[in-house]
């Protein structure tokens, strides 16, 4: 009996975990298509589909623009560009935030049905959110041919500002995803921090406007997330120091992830 | 070779109730620590599984049997990877296909087609390999143009039907199944009976589920009697009554 005992190596946590990680990024098809079926899903019957959110998005800009720019006495050809790219980016940050905590909890059904590693429902709603930022962009368009805003080489840089802010939605959204399972009320309370969190950070005001307290802003992870992809677009890329910040935020969210999600990994299909 | 072995296997369900699903519940038992809100923190845990015993084979047919809440569908989710056990070992070598409450797992809002690309996916396939079993798949579960409709508007009997036709058209080594038989006709009974009994020796492993003893002992070459999450017996069924023998 003990021979048969010792047939069967335990496998290590961490191992699994590791292969969970591995074998959701090797099955991209899937989370692709659960995020596309989401979009569609959510627009299916109606006429112009997911342009819906661009629609919003301009009307968001157009109707907060002209009087915040008034409100702050900042000149709308500079502060539209500002807000737009600020809103946008933030429908990015706090769309993966929120739904990357409703992950698990989301795709209860298909976790109790089908075994696929719990990577796919995370990247299925960072994809999700990404489809959705790309459609936003596109809002930024007409404000740009308006004020005859000229694209530039250094936009690009953006694009790294995109993967930062992904690559620091993942620890979280295994972090909120896993504890909004277990105490079903934390994803309200979430709700609540990112709604704050969205008149605290300098989104349709400058952080300038601080003066003395400027590093509320400076300290401020959302602002810093958003500093990646906005500065480039409408104040020029940010200095090595933003850069640096977004690294110690990463290192430190994927720091106090990985263990919590080897430790808790397995509890998750009984909480969902 | 495909393979389960299951090494005294145990599994708690934690039941959650209210107050302990709620972090503001969390914090507050451990603040104030009275009587009733230390109670209240403990999760109600419920033995599903205990000291599970088996090692099934390539070529094996398991039927478990039980009564509701024996078990069936906890230790079905084990073999399938979705539950981890509590105690003991489980390996599984082998690729592993599961209709466990897929109904569910499915988009209601989308077509019968896009579904059946979807769990091609989940399955592991790729694009190309589930274009080339959709028309098949199609065919079997007879639902013919309804595969361009959203699946919400299916009766309970045609999901069933796709769900059985893409679960037995993926390839799979280990086929795990719940409760199959259920809500279909029974025209679709026979024809799904029949093709069970041909994917029986394609598939290496059969585990399957169900209230049906006739069907079980038709299928299986052995039967695994579950009682409150325990093995009660194991019957061996002799090899005359194996699925190659019925279909003269």
């Amino acid at each position: 009996m003990s021979d048969d005992r010792s047939a069967i190596k335990p496998v290590s946590q961490w191992r699994m975990a590791i292969d969970d990680l591995v074998e959701g990024l090797k099955a991209h098809r899937v989370w692709m298509m659960l995020a596309k079926m989401d979009i569609r899903q959510r627009y299916r019957r109606s006429v112009i589909g997911p342009f819906w959110i661009t629609i919003t998005m301009v009307i968001w800009i157009l109707a907060i623009g002209p009087l915040y720019s008034h409100l702050l006495g900042i000149g709308s050809e500079e502060f539209i560009p500002y807000l737009a790219m600020g809103i946008i980016t933030w429908g990015l940050i706090s769309g993966v935030l929120l739904d990357g905590a409703g992950a698990f909890v989301s795709a209860e059904n298909l976790v109790r049905s089908v075994k696929l590693p719990y990577t796919v429902h995370i990247l299925r709603a960072l994809q999700r959110n990404l489809i959705i930022f790309l459609h936003n962009l596109l809002a930024f368009v007409p404000f740009m041919l308006f004020l005859g805003v000229r694209p530039e080489w250094s936009w690009l840089m953006a694009i790294p500002g995109v993967v930062l802010i992904l690559l620091a939605a993942i620890p979280t959204a295994f972090l909120l995803g896993t504890l909004s399972a277990r105490y079903r009320d934390l994803q309200q309370m979430i709700a609540s921090i990112v709604q704050l969190a969205f008149f605290i950070t300098p989104i349709f005001w400058k952080a300038e406007l601080l003066r003395d307290r400027m590093y509320l802003a400076d300290y401020n992870p959302f602002q810093i997330l958003l500093e990646g992809v906005r500065g480039p677009i409408v104040s020029g890329v940010p200095g090595a120091i933003v850069y640096f910040k977004i690294a110690v935020l990463l290192g430190l969210l994927y720091l106090i992830a990985a263990p919590f999600f080897v430790r808790y990994r397995r509890r998750l299909a009984f909480w969902v | 070779m495909p393979s389960i072995i299951l090494q005294d296997c145990g599994l708690d369900l934690p039941i959650y109730g209210t107050i302990n699903r709620s972090l503001k519940g969390a914090v507050m038992s451990t603040a104030t620590g009275g009587r009733i809100a230390s109670a209240s923190r403990n999760v109600t845990v419920v033995q599903a599984l205990k000291g599970i015993n088996l090692s099934i084979v390539s070529g094996d047919r398991v039927g478990i049997m039980g009564h509701n809440g024996a078990g069936k569908t906890t230790l079905l989710r084990l073999i399938a990877g979705i539950y981890e056990p509590n105690s003991g070992q489980i390996r599984v070598n082998g690729k592993v296909s599961s209709f466990i409450n897929l109904g569910q797992g499915m988009d209601h809002e989308a077509t019968g087609a896009e579904n059946i690309l979807l769990c091609g996916l989940m399955f592991g396939l790729g694009f190309d390999e589930v274009q080339e079993l959709t028309p098949s798949i199609g065919e079997f579960s007879g639902l013919g143009d309804f595969l361009n409709m959203p699946v919400r508007t299916y009766s309970s009997g045609m999901l069933m039907r796709l769900i059985f036709s893409i679960v037995t058209s993926v390839p799979a080594e280990i086929l795990v199944m719940d409760e199959w038989i259920s809500v279909g006709d029974a025209e679709f009974t026979a024809q799904a009976g029949e093709r069970l009994d041909h994917l029986v020796n394609k598939a290496s492993i059969l585990v399957l589920a169900s209230h049906d003893e006739a069907l079980i002992r038709r299928l299986c070459n052995r039967i695994v009697f579950l009682e409150h999450g325990e093995i009660v017996r194991i019957e061996e069924i002799a090899a005359s009554s194996t699925p190659e023998a019925t279909l003269q």
